[in-house]
């Protein structure tokens, strides 16, 4: 270990392991196999339901709101380039 | 004698390494398979999927990458995977396609229908809650994008999170998306009144200016990238196909974004996600159970349109037929068309395509925005 400019550096010998068994599982063992029941995840995904909700519709509003404009003022543009 | 015994052996080897698992996961592959092309449910993926299930479940297969003799051999399964969809570049190309071949006209003449859109995104978030009781907050929230019904977003969101279990709801998200037919005319039933089903609405189309088409892509992009960032590669990609469609000059492009870009896309969708079909990673107790809660969400979904349709009729004169809120699921345009159905056999005279048309087109919207502000919220 050597410090330079106030930075501390480590070096670490690797030496080389075996290589027995490729891993191309996703995740552990215990994610995967076994399922338990648990409540500790119950106020942030309460949380997350009402969040998700509102925002989703407040989006859509402003996206309903923006599309009347977008007709109200093209077909208005539309009608006075007619005139 | 011996040399034929030692001969066989040699070539028949892999036969010793199959297992019980490996032969369900090729029954699986095969009832998918079967499902495409004699139910014709969802054959541009469903098949694909149904045959890499088998590819990839033959011992030491050449299809995914495989540690022989120490040796690592690169598997062309593995390598599309890593090249498209770890990275979700290619369900982000498919929503160019996507977006090139949805025509916003009959939402854009009545824009209050997005509104339903957005109550059918419902079974996302109460399947998120659910999930939470049996998974990580991460792995619950890529579970309940299921909800979405939409594949490419299903697969860039639970990519993002990291979650564990991509193959379990990739497989959920695209096999249920066939299901539509079976899984919403039971609950649309449940939750209404023959009466109900048989309300019609008059289509009285507003018509749509050119403008109004082309800053209508341009306007979507801005206002869901602000809310959610994170939704800005899914939203973006999806209207600038939809821009491509709409600006009139490049009628070539909007073509071949339908067409042969979405197409080439799809094959090596459905075969990639295949890829992930391994026993080991598939025949879980977890995948069963994920399995269950997309269903949940997609019921959750149907019903949170109809349900929303039926609130609206509480304050309104002009009475709506509460069916067309389980359209805006996003399986499009297969939800579209099966409510339209489930109209006319309860009123032949009943019309109800144009106005499903447009709730499913809100759905494909809204299920977008719900990703990414899943993405927002959890990433």
């Amino acid at each position: 270990m050597e410090t330079t400019n106030n930075t501390t550096v480590v070096t670490t010998d690797i030496s080389t392991t075996e290589n027995t068994e490729l891993v191309t599982t996703v995740g552990t063992d215990d994610a995967m196999g076994n399922i338990q029941f648990r409540t500790d995840q119950i106020g942030e995904s309460l949380g997350a339901m009402g969040k998700g909700m509102l925002g989703i519709f407040i989006v859509i509003a402003a996206i309903v709101f923006v599309s009347a404009l977008l007709n109200k003022v093209t077909s208005t543009k539309k009608d006075g380039d007619n005139e | 004698m011996n040399f034929l015994i030692d001969f066989l052996a040699e070539l028949f080897g892999s036969f010793t390494a199959l297992t019980w698992q490996q032969v369900v996961m090729w029954i699986i592959g095969g009832v998918l398979i079967f499902l495409a092309i004699k139910r014709e449910m969802e054959p541009t993926l469903l098949l694909p999927m149904g045959f890499g299930a088998i590819l990839v479940n033959i011992p030491f297969s050449g299809a995914v990458e495989q540690l022989v003799d120490g040796v690592l051999e690169h598997g062309p399964l593995t390598t599309l995977f890593n090249a498209g969809i770890s990275n979700e570049l290619f369900p982000l190309i498919l929503f160019i396609g996507i977006g090139a071949m949805i025509d916003f006209g009959p939402l854009l003449s009545n824009p209050k229908l997005m509104f339903f859109g957005a109550a059918a995104q419902f079974g996302i978030f109460i399947t998120v809650f659910f999930a939470s009781f049996f998974f990580d907050i991460k792995d619950a929230a890529s579970i309940g994008i299921i909800g979405a019904a939409d594949g490419p977003t299903a697969i860039v969101v639970s990519q993002k999170l990291g979650s564990n279990f991509v193959p379990a709801i990739m497989v959920a998200a695209y096999s249920y998306m066939a299901l539509v037919p079976i899984i919403q005319p039971p609950v649309i039933k449940a939750l209404t009144t023959k009466k109900e089903r048989m309300i019609r609405m008059p289509y009285e189309p507003k018509e749509v200016t050119k403008l109004t088409r082309i800053l209508f892509p341009i306007v979507i992009t801005v206002i869901a990238g602000l809310v959610a960032p994170s939704s800005v590669a899914l939203v973006g990609f999806l209207m600038f196909g939809n821009l491509i469609r709409e600006c009139g000059v490049l009628n070539s492009l909007s073509d071949t974004a339908q067409n042969v870009l979405a197409n080439l896309i799809t094959i090596f969708l459905g075969i990639t996600i295949a890829s992930q079909m391994t026993a080991e990673k598939f025949l879980v107790p977890s995948t069963l159970l994920i399995i269950g809660l997309g269903l949940f969400a997609f019921i959750f979904d149907t019903a949170g349109g109809v349900l929303f349709a039926k609130l609206v009729n509480l304050f309104t004169k002009k009475k709506i037929n509460p069916m067309i809120g389980a359209a805006g699921i996003s399986a499009f345009p297969m939800s579209a068309r099966v409510i339209h159905k489930m109209g006319l056999e309860e009123d032949p005279g009943n019309f109800l395509l144009m106005h499903t048309i447009g709730v499913n087109v809100s759905g494909q919207i809204a299920s977008v925005i719900a990703g990414g502000l899943i993405l927002n919220m959890f990433m």
